[in-house]
């Protein structure tokens, strides 16, 4: 069984100081990995590792993950292997295919087809192979949720990332995948690992450390109405309930589906803090 | 007017892998005096936003500038979130150069195209007013730490490009080359062809002069106490395509004494409007002593 590892996905924007602060918080909580999104209207993800790296000691920095159809791929290499040089190997490259439609037409770059989007993805990952072709790579994760996603991914990735969404949810509404359909994906990557080894990752998008369990999961039930307060419970990707109960939570989940890495959104920093402290 | 902008003195670094070489190089110049450390950007070399922003880290007050962008490499929209972002962390000290793009082998190494002048320079326009309609809005994040942006440094030779460096730049970077085929190696250009180059530019910055800085890039330095020598030893390097005599003059060429060089650049900013002077990183320490004879 892997050891857990935590990472949370920061997007806010800011000043120099406040992400100084921001990613100090996160290795001070004991996160493992500080990871960037990669999204219009957020922060410029190779400036903020760069500085991230500079502002803390020890804890990885990822792209979680970039949108291989905003970059070319040879600029990107070099951008990617600067960074690994300069954080001195820290750096772990998290690479999705794109799922925004809005922000393609906003920087006018042809939203296409999903094979399109796989196809450039593929190419990101292409270059970035090559770059390190004569020194090691670093950790590579691939991120998405279809079947020739997770079969690239399977066949690439130090870490295969599952997004615990599902296809079509009502317009902002959270399109999370209820437990059936997320134990299924993480068979499926399962299957087309074929005894590789590789680190599962979950994105994990509702965490509330609290007593009143009931509530929280009706407050998470209110962004998710597609499923009910008793699947949500159940949920690896809505972590609601005392720290304790929270920790056993993902020692079961790491036990079930064989996932042992888990990243937080930004706004949950803070939250999960204490179920880290209980699993180290 | 220009003749009386104080001067600036910039560094055009080769950026290096290493961290702690990268880190040790930009204290440095910040120790010998500069104003400004700039990185290129170039498919091979470290990039340059990663390189500002750890070299805003290592330093105190130099100014941080990419010499220049290559604007086809760069989503307009995309670049404009590195743009600010690398200007929040930096404290607003970056200063924002961008050009058309002009070696070929690295359109092909990024699998593009290599565009005509024209197309190449209708991308950089095309940069330049989605930047500052970015900038402008208040709804982009990152928000830039001025308003109006970071400073905008538009560098080249022709008309066009020119042109729009009038229209749009805070500083306008002058190459001292003369004309070649596109995609040939630069050449110098005489200094009537500079006085032409200049006269061009002021004509169409009217009274926006006051307001814009001229930038030269200088391509040699020889700091000696026998200016014929340094002299016949660039003739050496441009191969006898011009003389000692005709090197001497040239802005891009500053050989002599500390003292001497410092009348060269006054003179410099005196014919041109030149204020802005930046060397090449191997010159770095020879410049030094110029810069306290400008103080």
């Amino acid at each position: 069984m892997r050891p857990f590892r935590f990472g949370v996905a920061l997007y806010v924007p800011g000043s120099r100081a406040e992400w100084v602060a921001k990613c100090r918080q996160a290795e001070n909580l004991g996160y493992d990995v500080v990871g960037v999104v990669d999204h219009l209207g957020r922060v410029a993800p190779v400036p903020a590792l760069l500085l991230a790296a500079e502002a803390t000691e020890r804890i990885r920095l990822n792209t979680y993950v970039l949108n291989a159809s905003f970059h070319n791929p040879a600029v990107l290499a070099r951008d990617l292997a600067a960074l690994h040089e300069f954080t001195g190997g820290r750096v772990e490259i998290g690479i999705g295919a794109g799922y925004v439609r809005e922000e393609f037409e906003a920087a006018g770059i042809d939203w296409g087809t999903p094979g399109r989007r796989f196809g450039r993805l593929v190419d990101v990952v292409t270059e970035i192979e090559r770059e390190f072709t004569d020194r090691p790579r670093p950790p590579l994760l691939l991120g998405g949720r279809g079947d020739r996603m997770l079969t690239f991914a399977a066949a690439h990735a130090d870490t295969i990332a599952l997004t615990g969404t599902a296809p079509g949810a009502p317009e902002g509404r959270l399109a999370l995948a209820g437990s059936a359909a997320l134990a299924e994906r993480a068979d499926f990557v399962k299957r087309v690992l074929d005894g590789r080894a590789a680190e599962l990752n979950l994105m994990v998008h509702f965490v509330r450390i609290t007593n009143d369990r009931r509530v929280a999961l009706e407050a998470a039930h209110r962004l998710v109405p597609h499923l009910g307060v008793e699947e949500l419970g159940e949920l690896a990707t809505v972590l609601v309930g005392s720290a304790e109960a929270v920790a056993e939570q993902l020692l079961r989940t790491r036990e079930t589906l064989g996932i042992s890495y888990f990243t937080v959104i930004e706004d949950d920093l803070t939250r999960l803090a204490p179920v880290i402290e209980k699993l180290r | 007017m220009t003749g009386e902008k104080p001067f600036r003195f910039g560094v055009n670094m080769v950026v290096p892998d290493s961290r702690a070489a990268w880190v040790e190089k930009c204290r440095k110049v910040e120790d010998l005096g500069f104003d400004v450390l700039s990185a290129a950007d170039h498919l091979g070399m470290a990039p340059p936003f990663p390189a500002l922003v750890l070299a805003g880290e290592a330093t105190e007050r130099v100014k941080l500038n990419t010499f220049v962008l290559n604007a086809p490499f760069y989503n307009p929209v995309l670049l404009a979130r590195d743009v600010t972002g690398t200007d929040q962390f930096t404290g607003g000290r970056l200063e924002l150069g961008l050009g058309a793009g002009y070696v070929k082998a690295e359109f092909e190494a990024a699998g593009l195209p290599f565009p005509s002048a024209r197309e190449r320079v209708d991308h950089l326009e095309r940069t330049i007013t989605e930047l500052k309609r970015l900038y402008a809005d208040p709804e982009h994040k990152p928000a830039p730490v001025r308003p109006e942006g970071p400073p905008l440094l538009l560098g080249g030779r022709g008309d066009r490009l020119l042109g729009l460096a009038a229209e749009h730049a805070d500083i306008i970077g002058f190459t001292g080359t003369t004309k070649t085929p596109d995609g040939a190696p630069l050449a110098a250009a005489a200094p009537e062809e500079i006085d032409e180059r200049v006269a061009f530019v002021r004509a169409k910055l009217g009274d926006r002069e006051a307001h814009v800085e001229f930038n030269l890039l200088c391509q040699f330095v020889k700091v000696t106490n026998d200016r014929a020598a340094g002299l016949a030893e660039v003739e050496l390097l441009v191969e006898g395509r011009l003389g000692a005599e005709a090197l001497g003059e040239l802005p891009v060429v500053l050989v002599g004494t500390p003292a001497q060089i410092a009348d060269q650049i006054r003179g410099h900013r005196e014919r041109f409007g030149f204020s802005y002077f930046t060397i090449l990183e191997m010159f770095a320490d020879e410049f030094a002593p110029v810069l306290e004879h400008l103080r």
